[in-house]
């Protein structure tokens, strides 16, 4: 009788549980209705690292926005460089994150589309309004547009006019072929600076030399080809850069200590310092270097040329993209903020805030009236194409080239070496990501 | 009751305990395996049964296989040299009582500071033209200027290093708390009978810290093998080339760089079936022991 007592008082306590919790579920779910209006997009970014004022110009943005519509706030997360894509990465696999993820350009935006981890734009916005992005065939698969570039940073070759003038260079007239580049560089060298400084270590760095692996190419698709296996990267067509770097590593035109320093501690250091002639910056830096450092002795040069490529001679230049994730249950007014990010109104803000060049057509060079600003617009759009690592796929930018670079910048390896590492390990991506590489193929045809 | 187990009712007490530690511990370590075992298309949005795929894939990674390589580096250096130095620590720390604070203290503190901390400070003072080397070059030893971490040969002794540096605080103090217990007539004893420094250390200390350094080599070998993350991500990236990869550092970016988590699973495996490895000889080796201590 107790066992049967004790039987029946737990099933009454369990279903009086389970209704409990039922009746507080559907209470959160009415809930949830009478709330339907009120909307919080969460968007995940970089924040302002390598142009700085951007912070400011989202905020204003984001507040702009949201007084115009009264029902959407917007909360945005500052993701670390080292957190950006690992964090995105883990909130996709959860499926789970932010409604708006911020991409670094190409590559980085695009393989999230190839895993089905964004929305594409193109189901929100109407042709007129994809028109009006500065290039959609970086973010175009599959007939789609997948995001959304917000602003383009250019990152040319910079040199300080002072040390050439010390040199003995013309300050106004920097070298444009690779044998001036190299008479310039020996010059440099004779008057007790480093022709060229770049940082190597961690993540990316060595990467950004891709800005001479355009010689002897018309269009990106070509390098996309070497990767997903059409064609082969030791060819000296797609590796002879790393031939011209080898050059310069040999010669002592590269800072010795490269492979130990990273990117920003090396541009600092020297350019910044006034021991380097020659570096790769970000105009945003650039602009503070030669405002309050330098004070106007920073000169913007091409590419010195070694080849006869379209894309020769194009300095780097990086679209930085927003994307609407797949999980997000507000899309269309994810996707009507981006709109707004590039209305006319916005990317004139951006320019008057922060000095930088929105992504989108809306942008009108009218506004730039620095010479400084008129200058980096002009290289912005002879480098429009421009060949740079983010046609890379991940793994190879960071499991490729970055790896052989350091060893060659550390005097380990040669660049018939790491022109070698590098057609192996893309072998080794192609093998264990077959879906990427048929990815990758379909999104070639964007460029031809 | 059962001679040496529990009875049934004794049983159901553990059963929520059992329960709970399914979910948290079982239940991962069966997804891990059956992760390690699959493909997903991306396309199709599915998984697929690869057998040993990523196993064989894995087995053929120059990356993996240097990861593998320097994760036995750093056991094989750091595990000798840092057992040794605690042991040496321990007994001059026991020995010198009467500066016996401050010295553990010094010793003990860069066990607290973090790993981020240590690696940022090591990275900065190793630099090819830091201060390391700034001042081995004044003083003329600036044949040992080496490019400590820009080096692709010795970037992952010198990580090693850094790890003795960072970890012997903790060793030298788990081994003074056991000196401690000693009593002092023993030592008062072979004092008298003449026992030199060195004999004390083999016949009375190493003796008395047997135990202890049994589980010392244990813990650091399970640190080497799965703990060391931090220090590759804070301090090398991996880097220069990928002279510095270990176990955790390969698993973290196949996973969150390149979306390759049934690969990577494959590689954790490993890592997994290894511990579990090196444990269960270790309590074996150990027991082993033990029986013959009970014979003495």
């Amino acid at each position: 009788m107790r066992k049967f007592t004790f039987v029946m008082v737990s099933i009454v306590l369990v279903a009086s549980l389970m209704l409990f919790i039922g009746a507080k579920e559907k209470a959160v779910e009415e809930a949830g209705t009478t709330e339907e209006e009120q909307v919080e997009l969460v968007m995940w970014w970089w924040g302002e690292q390598d142009e700085p004022g951007l912070e400011k110009w989202v905020k204003e943005t984001v507040e702009k926005y949201e007084a115009e519509n009264p029902n959407v706030s917007i909360k945005t997360v500052l993701q670390p460089t080292d957190e950006l894509i690992p964090a995105f990465q883990a909130a996709a696999q959860a499926r789970s994150g932010p409604d708006i993820q911020f991409f670094w350009a190409g590559t980085v935006t695009m393989e999230p589309a190839f895993n089905g981890y964004l929305a594409p734009i193109s189901d929100y916005w109407s042709p007129e309004e994809i028109k009006m992005l500065a290039y959609p065939e970086e973010v175009t698969w599959n007939g789609k547009v997948w995001a959304v570039s917000f602003y383009t940073t250019i990152c040319p070759m910079v040199y300080n006019k002072e040390i050439f003038t010390k040199a003995g260079l013309d300050p106004d007239n920097p070298p444009k072929t690779w044998d001036e580049f190299l008479d310039a560089c020996e010059s440099i060298k004779q008057a007790g600076y480093v022709p060229f400084a770049i940082g190597a270590s961690g993540g990316f760095g060595f990467s950004w030399l891709q800005i001479f692996a355009g010689m002897h190419i018309d269009s990106p698709a070509e390098l996309l080809k070497v990767w997903v296996g059409q064609e082969d990267f030791t060819d000296l067509k797609y590796s002879d850069w790393l031939y011209k770097i080898e050059e310069l590593i040999e010669n002592g035109y590269i800072n010795e200590d490269s492979h130990t320093l990273n990117l920003w501690t090396a541009n600092e250091e020297y350019f910044g310092g006034g021991k380097a002639a020659m570096a790769l910056l970000p105009s945003g830096t650039a602009r503070l270097i030669n405002e309050e450092i330098l004070i106007g002795k920073v000169g913007m040069m091409k590419p010195p040329i070694f080849g006869n490529g379209k894309l020769a001679g194009m300095n780097n230049i990086w679209r930085k993209n927003f994307g609407i994730t797949e999980w997000s249950p507000h899309k269309e007014i994810a996707a009507d903020f981006l709109k707004y990010t590039i209305s006319e109104d916005r990317a004139k803000a951006m320019y008057d805030i922060c000095n930088v060049y929105s992504g989108s057509k809306y942008f009108n060079p009218a506004v730039v009236k620095d010479e400084m600003g008129k200058m980096y617009y002009k290289e912005l759009n002879d480098s429009f194409g421009a060949l740079t690592d983010a046609f890379d796929p991940m793994f190879i930018t960071y499991e490729s080239i970055q790896p052989a670079g350091q060893n060659m910048l550390a005097g380990e390896w040669s660049a018939k070496e790491a022109a070698e590492f590098i057609e192996n390990q893309a072998e080794k991506w192609r093998q264990t990501n077959p879906e990427l590489v048929k990815a990758y193929t379909e999104w070639i045809g964007s460029y031809e | 009751m059962p001679k040496n187990g529990l009875n049934k009712g004794q049983i159901y007490f553990f059963l929520p305990a059992i329960i709970v530690i399914s979910f948290i511990f079982l239940i991962p370590i069966i997804n891990l395996f059956k992760l390690s075992f699959q493909d997903i298309n991306i396309e199709a949005r599915t998984t697929s049964f690869v057998g040993l795929q990523n196993y064989a894939t894995l087995l053929k990674d120059n990356v993996f296989i240097k990861s593998v390589r320097n994760n036995l580096i750093l056991i094989s250096m750091v595990v000798p040299v840092l057992t040794a130095l605690c042991i040496l620590f321990s007994v001059l720390l026991f020995e010198c009582r009467r500066d016996f604070k401050f010295f553990q203290v010094t010793i003990f503190l860069p066990y607290i500071l973090s790993i981020t901390v240590v690696g940022i400070l090591f990275t900065i003072l190793l630099q090819k033209n830091g201060p390391i080397n700034g001042i081995l070059k004044s003083i003329g030893f600036g044949f040992l200027a080496i490019d400590w971490l820009g080096n692709p040969r010795i970037a992952i002794l010198t990580v090693g290093l850094i790890i003795i540096w960072k970890e012997l605080g903790f060793g030298t103090t788990l081994f003074l708390s056991r000196l401690m217990g000693i009593s002092s007539d023993l030592i008062a004893a072979a004092d008298i009978d003449g026992a030199n420094w060195w004999r004390k250390v083999i016949s009375i200390y190493v003796p008395h810290l047997s135990g202890i350094i049994f589980f010392y080599i244990t813990l650091t070998i399970i640190n080497l093998f799965s703990w060391v993350f931090n220090y590759i991500y804070v301090i090398t990236r991996g880097g220069p080339g990928n002279s510095t990869y270990v176990f955790e550092f390969f698993i973290y970016n196949r996973v969150f760089w390149y979306n390759q988590i049934n690969y990577a699973s494959s590689a954790a495996v490993i890592v997994f079936v290894s511990l579990i490895t090196v444990i269960y000889f270790q309590m074996r080796s150990r027991a082993g022991l033990d029986e013959k201590r009970d014979i003495w």
